[in-house]
């Protein structure tokens, strides 16, 4: 777990997207989905079919599993998470305001970033004044100094500060160095744990519902039966194991529109160099 | 023994409550959990799935000391909430209660129990059960 004391943010809400203040008239997020919202919303045709064939906690599980899915699928993370990550030095990022890129986002806040040697040795601790957090949505990060340009004063020093001179020296001589900033930082969907907007809530209803439906079909095997007895007889027919092939459809293609939609908000396509 | 824990609610006595698969729990008031230790490894009764039943049978601690105490996670080191446990009916000791004051608002999603019985540690994963209410809810 983290420890968030020293915490730099914006002060935005990460859904709707740069929201500084909203009012409840509307809901836009809720809690975590649970069974009963599940097969309300996308499987109320199906319910008794699948009662008769889940537990609730194999419920609770297919939507952890959904959970999992949308997160692998989309980058984004449900809940809160805290990284590590190591940012080269870029000199063409660097005189960009030390553009930081980072893997993960939407960014929460950032609880420190700093300049550590490759044995993870802190060489100085860079002011949460001077980050910028302005695009954390998008995943970036700028350090602006607003004390003297990048001068000692503001700096903390890390463990090892006089050693350290030796790693800011090197940066003049060097147009690109490897693991040079250490960012740590927390991003996540909402800012309340457990809470979420509702279009991420439905896009995973939508892929639990979809596993639901592509499982409990596959027990109406019968395309067709009949019936025969001294001249009387009687048929039926249905789609058979595809009998929700048509909602799975309809389902899947929202879900990628849904998808698509929500990947554009929290992501950036661009590419980076160090030309 | 696979312990875990079902959430109950509408619980008046030991022969009048119900199963329910998360425990709600409203924002700017006090709350009460309640749950029932059970072990998965053994469903008395017909069951749909052997490895998440439905149904399992309570579990009532025979230690001389017992204790349950609940971890309501998050990441912020200062947002967990550890509260102890009850047992509120000396009829049915797999019942324990837990009470939450209105400054004690945990987050959606899975719990922590951590059953000690006569110095010994068991702990428990209650997954997806405790769903809050918020009063903010025009952003996130």
């Amino acid at each position: 777990m983290a420890d968030f004391t020293e915490s730099k943010k914006f002060g935005t809400k990460v859904y709707p997207v740069e929201a500084f203040s909203t009012s409840d008239l509307l809901r836009r997020t809720e809690a975590l989905l649970t069974p009963e919202i599940l097969l309300s919303r996308y499987l109320k045709v199906q319910t008794k079919e699948i009662r008769d064939r889940y537990t609730e906690e194999e419920l609770k599980q297919e939507i952890e599993l959904a959970i999992n899915e949308f997160e692998l699928m989309t980058g984004l993370v449900v809940n809160k998470v805290q990284d590590m990550q190591r940012i080269p030095f870029d000199r063409a990022l660097y005189q960009s305001f030390v553009y930081i890129k980072t893997n993960h986002g939407p960014i929460l806040s950032v609880e420190e970033i700093q300049i550590q040697s490759s044995n993870g040795e802190n060489i100085y601790q860079l002011p949460a004044t001077w980050i910028e957090v302005g695009f954390a949505h998008k995943r970036q990060l700028n350090l602006i100094p607003i004390l003297s340009i990048f001068g000692a004063a503001g700096l903390k020093d890390g463990q090892a500060s006089n050693a350290g001179l030796i790693f800011l020296q090197a940066i003049n001589n060097f147009s690109w160095l490897p693991s040079f900033f250490t960012v740590k930082y927390t991003y996540g969907l909402s800012h309340t744990e457990g809470q979420l907007p509702i279009p991420v809530n439905q896009i995973i209803g939508m892929i639990a519902a979809i596993n639901l439906l592509s499982s409990i079909q596959t027990a109406n095997k019968y395309n067709s039966t009949s019936v025969g007895q001294d001249g009387l007889s009687q048929s039926a027919s249905s789609a058979g194991p595809q009998i929700y092939a048509k909602r799975i459809e309809e389902l899947e293609a929202k879900k990628l529109k849904m998808l698509a939609k929500l990947k554009a908000t929290f992501n950036t396509k661009y590419f980076l160099s160090n030309i | 023994m696979r312990l875990n824990a079902k959430i109950l609610k509408n619980v008046a006595n030991i022969n009048q409550w119900y199963y329910s698969n998360q425990a709600t729990v409203q924002e700017g008031q006090a709350n009460e959990i309640y749950v029932q230790l059970v072990d998965l490894d053994i469903a008395p009764g017909l069951e749909k799935s052997t490895t998440l039943p439905d149904f399992p049978l309570r579990y009532i601690s025979q230690g001389a000391v017992v204790a349950l105490a609940a971890t309501f996670p998050s990441i912020d080191d200062a947002a967990e909430i550890v509260v102890s446990g009850s047992q509120p009916f000396a009829g049915d000791k797999s019942i324990w209660k837990f009470s939450l004051t209105a400054l004690q608002l945990p987050k959606s999603g899975n719990f922590k129990l951590k059953l000690t019985e006569d110095g010994i540690d068991k702990q428990i994963l209650v997954k997806n059960a405790i769903s809050v209410d918020l009063l903010s809810v025009g952003s996130c």
